[in-house]
């Protein structure tokens, strides 16, 4: 290699930090003077401020050039301004994974100037749990008003791409991101959801890409509807090119090629325990695809489990044995059988929405983090991991969420894939219907009600409830599914109670809508208004509807899981003898449009009287993923609006 | 919020029963009857075939010499186990350390069984306890080949390398268990009793003599799953349990050697912790400390506990330390005031150090917390402590001063503690077991004033809420761990009655940390749609907060298990409303008032000038409701919840 003389590539002219081109990853320390610190007003209305966030990722090549090693460092400053940071920083926990190997922790606390207490060695207690190693310390004679600096340095087995977030639960004064490497090696750099300073270094055959934050405000985690951690202030990183050889860094295509041949690993070698699941699966009866990806699908959920810590083993027959194996295995299994049963498969990479929006034009691993699998014949997705799924449905992570698709591609003899980056589509909201009817009966003393419960979910709307129903045993059910349906009458008493379509193992469940019929008698919507009359608190039996406060300016868009719509009916047999009153509250009606045109969400509800019922239905629906900024008050509006039903009583009164 | 003193004790006894799945097969194939089971157990996912467990008390080579033998067996019965495959098995390597580990999967096939061996196992940290760091281990592994009708076996012996670490042997678990038998084989050199807990009556016991051996044996079949109620007091204080102790043991060099069996006994065993703590001079800035409580206080005895107590509360932070020994010696005052943090029995170290330097006396002493349903006279073992407070004799009488409790103030003893019996440590052969005190109904006393009137169909006004004793520790409790920047919005939060609309506009407070004063807010609120309007009337439900709406208890699976209040309670409050120009009443609910045993309450309306003032109270004075209770307990809330369905009727005049 040669060394390089300074090269500055590039300086903005507005930058007003300097680089420390002198990082030694060795000996990195703090000042010799100790840090001070004087809160303004405003950060002394936080717990802990964040005086400085230092965060540098160095990659260094060994004398060949042939591979690099990789050092991350992690400097922080936080002031400490109340008991309650005292009880959070008092007691610090780093952990290792087997990916790390940590070089040192430095921590001290600085009072008024002063060091009052610097970490040694003895003062650690190292503790390993799960395949996880964690070095604890009490922090010593930490009071209000103390700053804690901490340094953590580690040698990590190298990935040429990673991430790091600058937004905490505090404010952030000041905080630097700097990104070292050997100067015949060029990254890239992106910063996420904010702006900062670069500065873009070559030093004595080092490359210093830096970039300077100043103010990052604390995460607001009061805020609803929103992917809270994919919108944290963060810069990715990932290898780019070799500045000699011009070798360039792994695209997508290729990343997707790679992970085919990982997760078809020895498949010439497995064939014959694939034949042998398979036909414990009895695919031979299996006579449509679908048929054949459920088959597959349930029994690996119904008799495999996924441990993280399990041990690794050598053949699938002896995964089939022991019944659990780690989540890498499972998957890799789901693919092989679905290749060998000849069942058309995409595998699809991703990560969760919470975790990133999926960036298309940052070619990155830090991405592909989970693998789901695509279904194009049948046009439906399987999740390996989630184990109370079935075909069809999958985590609402990845809903909307950009992934890299990896098809097979069959050429003579030999199996290779293609992949692309695609839309995994939003759930269909037709498809994910949450029908609620209510029947309603007044008992004769005016005292109590009997509700007749009819629900059907189907698709993403159950979140979830019937995997947990059909898993947990009788007892559990029951509870389970009282709670459910008695809602805010707490002291509701249940009876005849039905769920239907529950089994996650039969198919035909996958089509059908989960079923809960009960019912249930209640003192609780009645408030007795003297002998002629009473109030019945018909809002309640949608049940608690969230209140929608935002108090400062919205700046991110609103965020759902899934698309979904209730629709609600709720029928009240009048009883002889009586009239209604205060029936045009239920008249409710705000319906959006999207950018497209299309009803996109919406609160609608209106009543029908007939001398011996009141049939009152309402409907409301969120058709999209995502609502933009713009429409964030009438999104709000909506979801008030159940809040605003919720709290409507209606009048019985004798004629 | 604190940890317990004892927690390794208690850890050691819950972990021997409950915390793991024990197990036990003797021959090859496991022998039992799976369609009677399958038919009896219809619904269940699992049962506990067996839960064995067979100590072995001896003097080998001149030394006290215990062993515990367990077996687990579990039998899963539907094909939704492959997840229940994990295992882990405790130990403290201070205390009791494992020996042989074996487990296996009993899988089967067709009608006989085929057995899986369980080859990896990993010794890792167990940091499930509620301690920073308490040393604890465990053994962890995974069962293979779970699936429907397979058994799960895990059998291990405990070493016990310190005989007053024993635990206890629980008998029933979270699912049915057809055998639970603890047995403990005695030579004739040691003699072991035994204090046993809970319902006996399905328990069989017997006592038989052979050759050296003296067997105790206790069984139970057919248990029942234990079954938890979350408003409940502590398991313990109903699930049958035994502990086992050695009274003595005789060897040649030694002779008889006396360990447990008296209070006496256990103070002298626990005496040797605290003996050589805070020898030393006080250290010149603590000594500097206590010098300007004293000097604030001009001497006067009940200022120096009280600033001491508060110095203490504000300065020193609860972070625990358990592992071995750490675990039951109070650390050195001088320490834990440099540290500003400790565990409970450090904060002791730490208060009654201060206060000698002060000139006064006190003591360190031992508590088990209601946590713990023993007495020391019941169980005079370490397992009847799992806590560790100051204690003084001020004003002819025993005042308790918990370090971990950082809202009460000095003479008021932590709510966890009340009724509980202190082990007051005077001397190295002096000690005093007093019983500390309930706190009365009024001691945690709230009053609500809210005023009212409507602007629109909104209700607006100003409130005020005052909360003390124990309802003014647990909302500092909770806002102390909130943070400056969420503080105003928890409060808030805290205030909002009626419906999830109310809003708070205006807010101060006074005295939240100063345990000395009452709590009080003072704020301003809008409750939009809380009151109904339809046609010429208005429907007002006064009940704005129902607190006891959530207090029925659920008697089913034929609970014995006491309801659990942390505290008694006395509660006041005022709803005052303006009826609205043009408007007169038309109906009021009637007045309601009712002086239980244990629980009162009035409701009261009253029309006055203008205003309609609604006035509620009640208070209830015991710390449970006991199973005899139950019924009448329940009868009264569902008549308070009748109440909550009034409504007053404003009309157009």
């Amino acid at each position: 290699m040669k060394s390089t003389t300074l090269l500055v590539i590039l300086f903005t002219a507005f930058t007003s930090f300097s680089q420390n081109l002198q990082f030694n990853r060795e000996t990195y320390s703090w000042s010799q003077t100790p840090p001070t610190f004087t809160p303004s007003e405003s950060d002394k209305k936080s717990a802990t401020v964040y005086v400085f966030l230092n965060k540098t990722v160095e990659y260094v090549m060994d004398a060949k050039g042939e591979s690099v090693d990789m050092y991350y460092v992690s400097h922080h400053l936080k002031f400490v301004n109340d008991d309650k940071s005292v009880e959070d920083n008092n007691k610090i926990y780093v952990s290792t994974s087997e990916r790390q190997n940590l070089l040192y922790i430095k921590v001290r606390v600085v009072e008024k100037g002063k060091v009052i207490f610097e970490a040694s060695e003895k003062d650690f207690i190292q503790v390993e749990e799960d395949e996880k190693k964690y070095n604890m310390i009490a922090l010593k004679g930490l009071a209000k008003g103390a700053l804690v600096e901490t340094i953590v340095g580690y040698k990590l087995d190298a990935e040429l791409y990673g991430y790091e977030t600058f937004q905490m639960g505090y404010p952030v004064k000041k905080a630097e991101y700097q990104l070292i490497t050997p100067g015949v090696l060029k990254f890239n750099s992106k910063v996420y959801n904010g702006s900062g300073t670069s500065i873009d270094t070559v030093y004595e055959d080092r490359r210093f890409s830096s970039i300077l934050f100043k103010d990052v405000p604390a995460v607001d985690d009061e805020e609803k509807y929103t992917l809270t951690s994919a919108n944290k202030l963060r810069v990715e990183y990932v290898y780019a090119q070799h500045m000699e050889s011009k070798k360039k860094y792994l695209k997508w295509p290729e990343m997707g090629r790679i992970f085919f041949d990982r997760m078809n690993k020895n498949y010439e070698k497995n064939e014959k325990d694939l034949d042998k699941i398979l036909s414990k699966v009895n695919i031979k009866q299996c006579k449509t695809d679908e048929e054949k990806i459920f088959a597959i699908e349930n029994y690996l959920k119904n008799n495999i489990g996924s441990e993280v810590n399990a041990p690794d083993v050598e053949t699938f027959a002896e995964v089939i044995k022991m019944k659990y194996t780690y989540p890498y295995k499972l998957n890799q299994m789901f693919v092989q059988l679905y290749r060998k049963a000849g069942v058309p498969c995409e595998l699809v990479l991703t990560c969760e929405k919470e975790y990133k929006r999926f960036d298309p034009d940052f070619d990155s691993w830090t991405y592909l983090k989970n693998m789901i699998l695509f279904f194009p014949t049948v046009n439906k997705f399987v999740d390996p991991q989630a184990t109370l799924y079935r075909l069809g449905q999958t985590s609402t992570d990845y809903l909307g969420q950009q992934g890299l698709f990896i098809k097979y591609v069959t050429i003579g003899d030999v199996v290779s894939a293609s992949a692309s980056v695609k839309t995994i589509p939003a759930n269909q909201p037709e498809k994910t219907h949450d029908v609620e009817n209510y029947t309603v009966s007044i008992a004769k003393d005016q005292a109590s009600s009997t509700v007749e419960y009819h629900r059907e979910m189907n698709g993403y709307a159950e979140q979830g409830m019937r995997g947990v129903y059909y898993i947990v045993d009788e007892a559990k059910r029951k509870e389970i599914m009282d709670d459910f349906v008695k809602g805010l009458a707490t002291d509701g008493k249940v009876s005849n109670m039905q769920v239907l379509n529950y089994d996650i193992t039969k198919r035909e469940n996958t089509n059908l809508p989960l079923i809960i019929k009960a019912n249930i008698s209640t003192t609780h919507y009645i408030e007795s208004a003297g002998d002629d009359k009473f109030l019945f608190k018909v809002g309640e039996l949608i049940g608690q509807q969230m209140e929608m406060y935002q108090t400062t300016p919205r700046i991110t868009p609103v965020d759902i899981a899934f698309a979904h719509n209730y629709q609600r009916t709720i029928t009240i047999n009048i009883p002889q003898g009586y009239k209604l009153k205060g029936l045009d509250k239920l008249n409710i009606s705000h319906a959006y449009n999207n950018a497209q045109g299309k009803p996109s969400f919406g609160f609608v509800s209106s009543y029908v009287l007939t001398s011996d019922k009141l049939v009152i239905t309402c409907n409301e629906y969120y058709n999209d993923l995502t609502y933009p900024v713009s429409q964030f008050e009438q999104y709000k509006e909506v979801i008030n609006d159940a809040a605003d039903f919720n709290k409507i009583s209606i009048l019985f009164e004798k004629e | 919020m604190f940890t317990e003193f004892h927690m390794n004790k208690v850890l050691i006894g819950r972990m021997i029963a409950s915390a793991i799945l024990f197990i036990g097969v003797a021959k090859a194939q496991p022998q039992i009857d799976l369609a009677a089971i399958q038919q009896k157990y219809q619904g269940q996912s699992a049962i506990f075939l067996n839960n064995e467990q067979v100590y072995y008390c001896n003097v080998t080579k001149d030394k006290i010499d215990i062993k515990g033998d367990h077996t687990i067996q579990v039998l899963y019965l539907d094909d939704k186990s492959t997840s229940a495959n994990e295992r882990t098995i405790s130990y403290a390597p201070d205390f009791y350390v494992i020996e042989n580990l074996e487990a296996a999967t009993y899988v089967r096939e067709g009608d006989k069984y085929k057995k899986l061996k369980v080859t990896s196992f990993k010794d890792q940290d167990n940091t499930n306890g509620s301690s920073f760091y308490d040393g604890v281990k465990c053994r962890k592994f995974f069962f293979s080949g779970l699936s429907q009708n397979a058994i799960a076996e895990t059998k291990f012996t405990y070493r016990y390398l310190d005989p007053s670490h024993l635990g206890a042997f629980y008998f029933m678990r979270g699912i049915p268990c057809l055998k639970s038998s603890f047995t403990v084989v005695v030579d004739k050199n040691v003699s072991i009793e035994y204090r046993f807990f809970g319902d006996s009556s399905k328990i069989s016991f017997s006592q038989t003599t052979k050759g050296n051996n003296t067997y105790y044996k206790w069984e139970l079949l057919d248990a029942k799953e234990l079954k938890s109620y979350n408003d409940a007091v502590d398991d313990r204080y109903e699930e049958p349990h035994v502990y086992v102790y050695v009274k003595d043991y005789t060897t040649k060099s030694k002779g008889k050697v006396p360990m447990f069996g008296t209070v006496e006994k256990l103070y002298k065993h626990d005496y040797k912790y605290i003996a050589s703590v805070n020898q030393q001079a006080a250290e010149p800035l603590l000594k500097a400390v206590v010098d300007s409580i004293v000097k604030q206080s001009a001497g006067n005895e009940t200022e120096i506990l009280r600033g001491t107590y508060s110095w203490v509360q504000q300065n020193i932070k609860y972070i625990a330390f358990e592992n071995g020994l750490g675990g039951q010696i109070p650390r050195e005052a001088n320490d834990v005031f440099t540290k500003k943090y400790g565990d409970c029995k450090d904060l002791a170290s730490l208060i009654t150090f201060m206060l000698k330097n002060a000139g006064i006396k006190s003591y360190l002493t031992w508590v088990g917390t209601r946590d713990l349903p023993y007495s020391y006279n019941d169980l005079p073992l370490g397992y009847a402590s799992n806590h560790m407070i100051a204690a003084v004799y001020y004003q002819g009488k025993w005042v308790f001063i918990d370090g971990t409790a950082k809202h009460i103030p000095f003479g008021i003893p932590s709510a966890f503690t009340q009724g509980k019996e202190g082990l007051i440590a005077i001397s190295p052969d002096s000690f005093v077991v007093e019983v500390i005190p309930i706190m009365p109904t009024t001691y945690s006393y709230s009053n609500t004033v809210m005023d009212m009137k409507l602007d629109g169909t909104t209700l607006k006004g100003n409130g005020k809420l005052e909360l003390a004793g124990y309802n003014h520790s647990s909302w500092a409790g909770s806002l102390y761990y909130v943070g400056t920047d969420k503080l105003e919005k928890s409060m808030k939060d805290m205030l909002s009655v009626g419906n999830n609309k109310f809003e708070v506009t205006s807010i101060s407070y006074s005295n939240l940390y100063n345990n000395d004063s009452s709590l009080s807010f003072q704020y301003g609120f809008n409750l939009p749609s809380y009151v109904k309007f339809i046609d010429n009337d208005i429907y007002i439900n006064m009940h704005l907060r129902k607190t006891y709406s959530d207090y029925k208890i659920d008697t089913t699976g034929n609970r014995k298990i006491a309801r659990d209040f942390s505290y008694t309670w006395l509660d006041e409050a005022t709803f005052s409303i303006d009826i609205p120009e043009g408007y007169k009443v038309k109906k009021m609910p009637a007045n309601t008032s009712h002086i239980g045993q244990h629980l009162s309450y009035a409701f009261t309306y009253t029309l006055q000038n203008n205003k309609i003032i609604f006035h509620k109270s009640s208070s209830y004075d015991k710390l449970t409701v006991d199973a005899p209770e139950f019924e009448e307990w329940n009868k009264q809330i569902d008549e308070i919840i009748k109440r909550y369905r009034d409504l007053i009727i404003l009309t157009k005049k």
